[in-house]
């Protein structure tokens, strides 16, 4: 959770890391974030259709899903996390004009 | 993330229009999420949203939990257009629900409504029998076919040729499966009011779609679903989920304060 | 890791409730509960900023499937795949032991029955199951499948007594 404890240090960091630095972060951790959910939803999918046509025991197949929806309830609170420390708009858009009046 | 578990709030699992849910109409009989609270209906103008009690704000992703959300849904879905709210979806209190949901929202939820009016979602997705799939391709494609022996007789295969024929293979994976979807796609839109394609999620799956049905329809489209498992079996395997309400064909969320 | 939804596959379960007819079976939300997974956590109406992550002036990224992204790996093992297609379609025995399935594409990550045939050769004393999975470095129960093939096409042979694999210097009848 590298990049939470980064945007937190935002409004001190910002100057320092540069805003477009931590933007470009952020959506990084997103992207992985996102896959990451893809991935399990993917398994989740294959996990039925191996049950469906018997290719898993009922336990099997319990304790699997039980494992995946776990994952994905991390997942879930770890985007909600991302999205908490964001800064808000006034503040994201004060940081853009100090990176802009940097670069001049 | 700090979660208020002692405080009781309410579960929202669906925006319905009111009419089914109003005095003198049968109650619901089903258990809401925890089993221990009545699912009922909090009522403004002409939309009804199915709530019940909860513990507190945080419902964990477990099965009982999607069950129960599920469950609940199917049962409104049964007597009651509905517009099916997220798992997961708890407002403080029933005035939150009532002012915040129904009372700002409302003429988008009734668009939304008078959108998906006397329909249902059916979810399809289809996937390849795999060894049907690389034979086809081996019978189908010269150069895949050439590759393949000649990698069979050289006595040093180096990977190179392997990852080209891989390759080969993948772009004759995607024509196929894209000429299959949208084969099934013609036969299934046919008897649909509208229709949504997601991405496939693994390698083997070519069609992933939802499709918004007339309930009056929905024989049709099974009869057109089975016709085709049928006219494709040992060659493509039908997954085939529904009635649900329609999670697929909503245009709406509401901003929160995150 | 090989995907196949082969209906060949032992099976061993009954069949759900729903209607159906011949290959498809229709299942409720609930039954299906697994396959609309997706559809009920990321779809619906929704009523937070929380599924979407914003940021001003960049693009809005919202919850997206990443559509499956093919590898090297994923290469390698279709041509394997396609690869084994040129063999005649001499069908495996059912059942080689718990949990193998029958489809082709099983026997793609691991040794062909000649390149353990070539070890045993190598090894006329005999192999135990175990050198083999040392020096393959693959599952036990694929190298159970492909010896017990190997002895029935006659090619490999067990001393049952010492748990040695031979070679008998037969060459199978069908290749």
């Amino acid at each position: 959770m590298g990049t939470i404890g980064t945007l937190l240090l935002l409004p001190v960091m910002a100057p320092v890391w540069g805003f477009r630095f931590l933007l470009e972060r952020l959506r990084d951790e997103a992207d992985a974030v996102l896959r990451d959910e893809g991935r399990a939803f993917a398994e989740l999918i294959d996990l039925s259709m191996r049950h469906s046509v018997g290719q898993l025991s009922e336990e099997e197949y319990a304790q699997q899903e039980a494992e995946l929806l776990e994952r994905l309830n991390s997942i879930r609170e770890y985007r909600h996390d991302l999205l908490r420390a964001q800064p808000d708009e006034e503040e994201w858009l004060a940081y853009a004009q100090q990176d802009e009046n940097e670069e001049e | 993330m700090n979660t208020l578990v002692s405080q009781p709030a309410t579960y929202v699992y669906g925006v319905a229009p009111a009419e089914p849910f109003r005095d003198g109409h049968p109650p619901l009989r089903v258990p809401g999420i925890g089993g221990r609270s009545a699912v009922r209906t909090i009522v403004l103008g002409d939309l009804a949203a199915v709530v019940s009690d909860v513990p507190g704000v945080d419902i964990g992703l477990r099965r009982e939990n999607l069950l129960d959300h599920q469950r609940v849904l199917e049962e409104v879905l049964r007597r009651s257009d509905v517009l099916p709210f997220s798992f997961g979806t708890v407002a403080g209190s029933d005035e939150e629900v009532r002012d915040v949901l129904l009372r700002d929202g409302y003429d988008s939820l009734l668009d939304q409504l008078g959108y998906v009016q006397g329909c249902v979602e059916l979810e399809v997705k289809v996937f390849w029998e795999q060894q049907r799939l690389f034979q086809e391709i081996a019978q189908e494609n010269d150069e895949v076919r050439a590759l393949r022996d000649a990698i069979a007789e050289a006595p040093d295969v180096t990977s190179a040729e392997k990852l080209t024929l891989g390759q080969l293979t993948e772009a004759e994976i995607e024509i196929k499966s894209a000429w299959e979807a949208d084969g099934v796609l013609d036969i299934l839109e046919q008897h649909a009011v509208d229709l949504l394609v997601s991405p496939n999620l693994n390698e083997t799956m070519l069609l992933n779609a939802a499709f918004l049905v007339a309930r009056e329809q929905e024989g049709e489209f099974d009869g057109a679903v089975f016709g085709l498992g049928e006219a494709q079996a040992g060659r493509l395997i039908f997954n085939y989920v529904g009635p649900l309400p329609p999670y697929s064909f909503i245009n709406l969320a509401f901003e929160g304060d995150g | 890791m090989a995907i196949s939804y082969d209906r060949r596959a032992p099976a061993g379960r009954p069949q759900q409730n729903g209607a159906s007819r011949a290959s498809v079976q229709k299942m409720g939300g609930a039954s299906g509960l697994a396959d609309v997974l997706t559809v009920i956590l990321e779809k619906g109406i929704v009523v937070d900023a929380w599924v979407r992550l914003s940021i001003i002036g960049i693009e809005i990224l919202t919850l997206e499937i990443r559509a499956v992204i093919a590898s090297v790996d994923t290469y390698l093992r279709y041509a394997e795949a396609i690869g084994l297609t040129a063999l005649a379609a001499a069908p495996r025995p059912e059942q080689l032991g718990q949990g193998v399935a029958t489809d082709l594409l099983s026997t793609v990550t691991g040794p062909s029955e000649d390149e353990i045939l070539a070890y045993l050769e190598a090894h006329p004393d005999g192999v135990r199951l175990s050198e083999l999975q040392a020096y393959f470095g693959t599952d036990r129960t694929r190298l159970e499948s492909l010896l017990a093939q190997m002895v029935h096409d006659g090619s490999a042979q067990l001393d049952a007594q010492q748990s040695l694999y031979h070679p008998t210097g037969v060459q199978p009848a069908t290749r």
